[in-house]
């Protein structure tokens, strides 16, 4: 399945308050469950932050597990830069300390 | 003097090299950064989320002001809402903010996951942009209240500045080899 991130949040995927948050995480979960891939095309979308991705993938990792979360969703283009670490940085944030 | 103090004194003046674009919003911001060619996806990430704290944290209505200065690239986004210097306060989880002066603070608030929310995960607009200053031949000037804090590639600078800004002032120099254009 493809998920085309315009379609459902818009050109700009910025803010970690969007409602399409929930609806595309509802997806991605329902996906991970039947343990199917899912690809989030960001074709379209002018900016994307850390922020959103922040508020989508992390809690995903910390539920499923990152195998299973970064074998079955993968983003096309793959991101790249402050994008890509700000996953791994979520999942650490969101750790107990 | 660093050259990102110059670009604040002569913000302060009124540069009139610099255009403004009032009331940012995203489009508005994605056509800056397209009028200006830059590549750099770190850089217009970086400009969004701070984007995103003056909008949130301030008046709701911060401007954008830019020009190209030789081969660098100076970019301001200022609000004038409530300041860093009050915002980060207000999160209970950093008690060792008592006392301490504005530049302090703002200090505080480049580091990682430092924010006035105190929710996990956020205060990433600043951070960011520390870090791309220290990954680029980049400087930053973020200014509230009458502190200041200058960052140069990795170098950290306070400032008490003479007078109440009254606005939050993040300024960015970097050159344009740096932002992709």
């Amino acid at each position: 399945m493809i998920i085309r991130l315009v379609e459902i949040a818009g050109e700009f995927c910025t803010r970690r308050n969007m409602p399409a948050l929930a609806e595309i995480k509802k997806i991605l979960v329902e996906k991970l469950e039947k343990q199917e891939p899912v690809e989030i095309s960001t074709a379209g979308v002018k900016i994307l932050t850390p922020s959103f991705i922040d508020e989508l993938i992390p809690d995903l990792i910390n539920q499923y597990g990152e195998e299973k979360v970064t074998s079955l969703i993968s983003f096309n283009p793959p991101l790249e830069g402050f994008l890509k670490e700000q996953i791994s940085r979520g999942v650490k944030n969101r750790k107990p300390r | 003097m660093h050259s990102v103090e110059k670009v604040f004194q002569e913000f302060c003046k009124g540069d009139s090299r610099l255009t403004t674009v009032k009331n940012i919003t995203d489009q508005k911001l994605f056509e800056v950064v397209t009028h200006l060619g830059i590549k750099n996806q770190n850089l217009t990430v970086v400009l969004e989320e701070v984007l995103i704290n003056a909008q949130e944290h301030g008046d709701g209505h911060p401007s954008l002001h830019y020009k190209v200065d030789g081969n660098l690239l100076v970019l301001v986004i200022s609000d004038s809402g409530v300041g860093i210097h009050q915002k980060i306060p207000e999160n209970l989880r950093l008690s060792d903010t008592r006392g301490k002066s504005s530049s302090s603070i703002i200090r505080l608030s480049l580091e990682e996951g430092i924010t006035g929310t105190g929710t996990v995960g956020r205060g990433m607009g600043l951070y960011y942009l520390s870090r791309f200053a220290s990954e680029n031949q980049a400087s930053i000037f973020v200014a509230s209240d009458q502190g200041a804090v200058i960052q140069v590639s990795s170098q950290f600078y306070e400032r008490r500045l003479t007078d109440d800004l009254g606005c939050t002032l993040v300024i960015l120099e970097t050159t344009l080899k740096d932002a992709g254009i």
